[in-house]
């Protein structure tokens, strides 16, 4: 239970008692594992909607007899976030809403979540704009393909102070000005390399108008990365040219697109970043996934028969609290009993984009090393 | 600053400033020239060393294959060096009797003492190579500058070594051959400046984001303070709390002395003894303290 709510129920509660409760609170009240989540009005029904797969989607709310006053209390293990919204139901409508009282706010392509900070869940620091960091610049190019029919737009990351005398390390990352609104990449990049955990690098944002065509596994899409984009980078802008200092990036289908391109071309790619991929299999039974994941079924299972080694390096991140949990940690046991150097990284979150921005420093940083060990001042 | 620099009977004349290490940022020393109270020259090494290899596109190349060289060297030296600091933090948390597992952390000690030594002498060959194979005290391109530089430390009455990124700093002096030059001047060096300084240069950070965070030999330093390994923001980058650490650390580096100075501490070295000149240098013991650095000619 809830102390707050047990402390506010003793004894009866009159509408006044609630508005006290409620004054100048923030929601959702969180008390170690224990989460309450809390609404006012008036409604047929309220109910919480959070994205914690395994646990019901749906958690009805409560009402306090004779207030407007609705909560319910969730327990969860520490460190989790979540993101939530509330349906509140009257007669046919049925209206999600975000917390009114919750400051906490994740946007993605589809709108915005609330979101639940559990107990021992912090956001990083080096999330945040710092001034002492030089940002980097954003450059808005397109890049002629063969392999797509026609110029693919990109944005490129450069570190700042770039010189031409250096040769840098490359990632491109798929639905990279995504990662840009949605996980605070440019910042984050600015950050790390400011403070020496990774190498100035460049990244090229890779943005797609079709990633159920495109980041399914698709030949013409791998093609265009592997033959025509890391060239057209190569010869623009001053990069490295060992695979260790070339990576591939992407979240959920993202990551498919980064692991099948990787495997299609073995030896161009040596550093992997997976997030949340949508590896969906059936060669031990039938896939109960849509049609967009049913694209990705056929490649994956040739994976699976043969890994190989599609790169010297992998980071592989998924959240607990995803339905996708099942198809990453089988990737993991898969790609165990192989010799990939690779690492797997869980945490309480879920399916979203916040969750991916929280692994970036993690994963960054194992992929590509900056000069921490050599930087004194 | 100022004080440090009368302590070692600097009263008057230019300072000559290196701020290689801060590469890009190399020209902004207000700040130092604030501090240091006395006029001061920069003499431009990052700069001189990009306008250099502008000028040069063979030495250019060289340097970048020298790079890859030192990345690649880092990184076998980091394979055999990982499994020997498990076994050591394995061999520590073991549950049987201390006096059976210290034969066994003795014998891990010494093949890491060992390793340390192979990659000391790996780098330095592999430095030795290139400046030998690139003709780097004779080359053309980097003659006139040396000779300027050569002029500019000899009418300074002392030189300043800042720190930040302590590989291109040792490149950069190196490069312009500046070893006996700085040996017959009065020094002021901090941080990663002081660290070049020594015979032996090791990178170190507990809490990096990934991994243990063990010290790595990056390789020969000047050798102008033999036998003390300098590591400075020690505090900020050690986990100093932990005597295992400390303990296995200071005999790791033996029979050279590890000592950590932050920022206020200073050593005084008068070219065969050093002592504290300020602040509260500390020395770390095999036997995981740290106890004032109380002088004497190192090992």
């Amino acid at each position: 239970m809830s102390p707050a709510i047990d402390q506010l129920l003793e004894g009866g509660v009159e509408q006044s008692d609630v508005d006290a409760f409620m004054h100048e609170r923030q929601t959702p009240i969180v008390e170690g594992p224990s989460v309450t989540f809390v609404w006012r009005g008036e409604a047929d029904e309220v109910n919480v909607r959070h994205f914690i797969y395994g646990l019901g989607s749906n958690q009805a709310m409560w009402r306090v007899d004779g207030t407007d006053l609705w909560y319910r209390v969730v327990e969860i293990p520490p460190g989790s976030r979540f993101e939530y919204k509330i349906e509140v139901v009257r007669g046919a409508n049925r209206h999600w809403i975000r917390d009114p009282h919750n400051p906490y706010i994740a946007r993605d392509p589809f709108g915005a979540n609330s979101v639940v900070q559990g107990a021992g869940y912090a956001i990083p620091s080096w999330i945040h704009e710092d001034p002492d960091a030089r940002p980097g610049s954003l450059e808005e190019v397109s890049v002629p393909s063969d392999a797509m029919g026609g110029e693919q737009p990109l944005v490129v990351y450069t570190p700042a102070r770039m010189r031409n005398t250096l040769r840098y390390p490359v990632l491109i990352a798929f639905d990279g000005l995504d990662y840009v609104r949605y996980a605070s990449l440019k910042i984050v990049l600015d950050n790390l390399i400011h403070r020496h955990e990774i190498p100035p690098m460049v990244v090229a944002l890779s943005p797609s108008a079709d990633r159920f065509g495109e980041y399914t596994a698709n030949e013409a899409h791998a093609r265009y990365v592997a033959d025509e984009l890391m060239p057209w980078l190569v010869d623009r802008y001053p990069l490295r040219r060992r695979p260790a200092d070339r990576g591939l990036m992407g979240a959920s289908l993202g990551g498919v697109a980064a692991l099948s391109t990787a495997w299609r071309h073995p030896g161009r790619f040596g550093r992997l970043f997976l997030q949340s991929g949508s590896f969906a299999f059936t060669d031990i039974g039938e896939s109960d996934r849509g049609p967009v994941l049913q694209q990705v079924v056929p490649w994956m299972n040739a994976f699976r028969r043969d890994p190989g080694r599609p790169a010297e390096r992998m980071f592989i991140s998924c959240g607990m609290y995803e339905s996708l949990i099942y198809e990453n940690r089988s990737l993991a046991a898969l790609l165990q009993g192989t010799e990939n150097v690779f690492r797997y990284e869980e945490a309480r979150d879920g399916h979203n984009w916040e969750n991916w921005r929280d692994r970036l420093r993690a994963g960054l940083s194992w992929l590509f090393p900056g000069p921490l060990m050599r930087v004194y001042e | 600053m100022g004080s440090s620099l009368r302590a070692a009977g600097v009263e008057g004349g230019v300072v000559a400033l290196i701020t290689a290490g801060w590469e890009e940022r190399e020209s902004e020393v207000d700040e130092v020239e604030h501090h240091m109270g006395l006029p001061v020259r920069n003499l431009g090494l990052f700069r001189r060393a990009e306008q250099v290899v502008e000028s040069d596109p063979e030495l250019l190349a060289a340097s970048s294959r020298l790079r890859r060289r030192v990345r690649e060297h880092e990184e076998l030296y980091r394979i055999r060096l990982e499994p020997l600091m498990t076994a050591l933090r394995r061999l520590a948390a073991h549950g049987s009797h201390a006096g059976r597992r210290a034969p066994e952390i003795d014998g891990t000690l010494q093949m890491l003492r060992d390793l340390d030594d192979h990659q000391h002498r790996q780098m330095a060959e592999l430095f030795d190579a290139f400046r030998a194979k690139h003709d780097i005290p004779n080359r053309p391109s980097l003659a006139p500058h040396r000779a300027e530089l050569e002029a500019q430390i000899g009418e300074a009455a002392a030189v300043a070594i800042a720190g930040g990124n302590v590989a291109v700093l040792y490149n950069r002096l190196r490069l312009f051959g500046l070893e006996p030059l700085l040996a017959e001047k009065p020094l002021l060096a901090w941080s990663a400046g002081a660290m070049v300084l020594s015979d032996r240069i090791m990178l170190f950070h507990d809490d990096p984001p990934w991994g243990g965070g063990q010290a790595l030999v990056y390789g020969p330093g000047l050798g102008l303070v033999p036998g003390l390994v300098l590591m400075p923001h020690a505090r900020e980058r050690l986990n100093l709390d932990d005597p295992g650490r400390v303990g296995f650390l200071a005999r790791r580096m033996q029979p050279r002395t590890c000592v950590a100075l932050d920022p206020g501490d200073g050593l005084l070295w008068d070219g065969t003894t050093a002592s504290s000149l300020s602040g509260e240098a500390r020395r770390f013991t095999p036997e995981g303290a740290l106890l004032p650095f109380d002088g004497g000619t190192p090992v």
